[in-house]
């Protein structure tokens, strides 16, 4: 049992190939542009999806959890249809679905740009300076899509099992030289092959059910299935949805146990502006991705600073998420305007985006006023592994900048169980850079010269600590000891924490 | 400030042309709706036109279908496809062809309001209409 994905760039020739291999095989064959219809009648926002590579989203435009539904949609259909039987699949990055199945196999298609452009302008009526034109663009959008959804660079070579060029090949060989590849044993189906199609298929069926039920949809769930048992974790902040987990998952087919578990490891990120981009967000997610924890983010605004349209700030969590289920709506898919995206949001929207597709996202509020807000909103939960404040009182000095961020650090660190550090503590504490390298080598370096000293100058050395000369020098021997041993151990332990940040290891 | 515009709108979902057309006419524009696009195109034989919003999948005619018609009589006409089917290929092959946006659905209201203020925007500067053309804003 195979499974064949092709993929290629427009015009490329896959459809045809994925045919001419279904009259060799008689397999059956599914197209993206299929599946893509049938998501869409799911309401799963693939159009949104697909323009945002050539426009700008809007701010307010939660896109990160239509690509998650978009693959779990993919991911389900494809093994469904896969369970039982051979076969192929063409379609836009197909080859990067499923990953880890080993009995697929990822076929990757080029034809030269001349025919492609022939056939571009024959297709879409275009000149052919327009067609080129066309499939210039279309290409990079393409190659935009493949990295937005997938992560990954699409024509990087170790992602395929056999590539085509069509330049001097026909469709019938190159689809001759598939059957016979198909055949190999490193292409069938192993217990373990199917284990893990099964494991796919079932995270991913759960992952559609609770993201398209009203019960659930605004719960931000990582979910893996396990030889049909599904763990769901949820944040701490989205526990009272979270109830509805079993239901929701109930009787799905395959499911032989649901297991939800809280997210145990959290970091609650303070700032008054947030941009993923930024160096703080790259050393939260690093510590983040390390432990396992998701991020919370707390946007805290200085009294005064509250934008002039918002009199007030909602007490509830904002999860800023409202899933418009467009093939339901009565609207014919012009929707109102959203009053709450008006609001400049501190970059809080772009940066959960960012933590949803990371699988990092923990939740988010947005406060008014000082430490005592602050407080007020965490205190008591207990459910914070690390407090991180961050870039605050941008509108002051940096010297007041520094001491009123370390006051505030100060002040919830008195009352709030849970470690709190500013972002400038963050990476000298739990992450290795630039500067902990240099710390590293100059302890290094200072240990590795205090032991060349005392092994090669033993003889010395032991007559000052037991022998002729230590009768003369016995205090300062007493002295040396007591001031030598914690120096060597400092320096020695230095040197071994800086190491263990380097392997991960806190 | 912008010029009142006449907008041609064609979908086959009557309701896109209703809430369309409420709010075109709130923010001052005059507007036409239509299901049928071959209705539309008639009245394109009639009219000039300086903004077309049009649907893609409408059945026998299409909505490339129509900006090309309206390219046919009038180079200046801005044309904004609106699709619930959008896709990347299809969103480059409007654009290609001349489209002065792609809209997938489903869209905000505001999202076509801007592309609306930036059609007029780009009509202003390419063709200035004569005085004494409605002004509003």
């Amino acid at each position: 049992m195979t499974i064949v994905m092709i993929s290629s760039m427009y015009q490329s020739g896959r459809e045809e190939l994925a045919q001419v291999l279904a009259r060799k095989t008689g397999w059956p064959v599914l197209s993206r542009e299929e599946l893509v219809d049938e998501a869409r009648k799911l309401g799963i926002k693939i159009g949104r999806l697909e323009v945002a590579m050539i426009k700008t989203p809007g701010l307010s435009e939660k896109l990160v959890r239509e690509k998650e539904l978009y693959l779990a949609f993919l991911t389900a259909t494809l093994c469904e249809k896969a369970r039982e039987t051979n076969l192929i699949y063409h379609g836009r990055a197909g080859h990067l679905l499923l990953p880890g199945v080993s009995h697929r196999l990822r076929v990757g298609l080029t034809a030269p740009q001349e025919i492609r452009i022939k056939r571009t302008a024959q297709v879409l009526n275009l000149a052919p300076d327009k067609a080129e034109t066309y499939l210039g663009q279309l290409d990079e959008d393409v190659a935009k899509w493949i990295r937005y959804i997938h992560r990954v660079d699409g024509c990087d070579p170790n992602q395929f099992d056999l590539f085509f060029n069509l330049e001097n090949m026909g469709l019938s060989n190159a689809a001759g030289i598939l059957c016979a590849t198909a055949e190999l044993p490193d292409f069938q189906a192993t217990p373990a092959s199917l284990k893990l199609l099964n494991d796919l298929n079932l995270s991913a069926q759960a992952k559609l059910r609770l993201a398209l039920n009203e019960l659930t949809l605004q719960v931000d769930l990582q979910v893996h299935a396990d030889n049909g048992v599904i763990t769901v974790t949820y944040p701490p902040e989205q526990d009272q949805a979270s109830q509805y987990i079993p239901q929701v998952l109930a009787e799905l087919p395959g499911c032989r146990e649901i297991q939800c578990t809280m997210a145990e490891t959290n970091i609650l990120w303070v700032q008054e502006r947030f941009e993923p981009k930024s160096e703080n967000f790259g050393q939260i997610i690093r510590l983040a991705q390390r432990w396992g924890a998701a991020v919370e983010l707390l946007r805290l605004i200085q009294p005064g600073e509250l934008p002039g349209d918002a009199e007030t700030l909602r007490g509830d969590p904002d999860y800023g998420y409202a899933r418009q289920e467009c093939a339901l709506a009565d609207d014919g898919g012009v929707q109102d305007d959203d009053p709450q995206a008006v609001m400049d949001d501190g970059g809080v929207g772009q940066t959960e985006e960012e933590l949803v597709d990371l699988g990092r996202f923990g939740g988010r509020h947005t406060i008014c006023g000082g430490y005592d807000q602050i407080l007020k909103r965490v205190q008591g939960s207990g459910r914070y592994t690390l407090v991180v404040i961050g870039d605050m009182f941008m509108s002051k000095g940096h010297s007041a900048r520094t001491r009123q961020t370390r006051e505030l650090a100060l002040n919830i660190r008195d009352r709030l169980k849970a470690p709190v550090i500013t972002a400038d503590e963050l990476k000298s504490r739990f992450l290795f850079g630039k500067r902990q390298a240099v710390t590293l080598l100059g302890y290094l370096s200072l240990t590795i010269l205090i032991y060349v000293l005392v092994f090669t100058n033993q003889k010395p050395i032991l007559d000052f600590l037991g022998g002729p000369l230590h009768q003369n020098f016995k205090v300062l021997a007493a002295v040396t000891v007591t001031l030598f041993s914690p120096l060597l151990a400092y320096v020695y332990g230095c040197v071994s924490g800086l190491a263990l940040k380097i392997i991960n290891v806190d | 400030m912008s010029y009142q515009c006449d907008i041609l709108i064609v979908d086959d979902e009557p309701i896109v042309g209703e809430r369309l057309k409420a709010f075109i006419k709130k923010d001052g524009h005059r507007s036409e709706t239509f299901v049928d696009p071959s209705a539309a195109l008639k009245r394109l034989e009639e009219k000039d036109f300086d903004i077309v919003i049009s649907d893609i999948r409408m059945g026998e005619i299409d909505g490339i279908q129509v900006m090309q018609k309206v390219f046919q009589k009038s180079r200046r006409t801005k044309v904004i496809m609106i699709t619930g089917y959008a896709t990347l290929e299809l969103a480059r092959e409007s654009l290609t062809k001349g489209a002065f946006d792609f809209i997938a659905k489903p869209f905000k209201l505001k999202e076509i309001r801007r592309t609306i203020e930036k059609a007029v925007e780009s009509l202003e500067k390419s063709e200035p209409r004569k005085t004494g053309e409605a002004v509003v804003g």
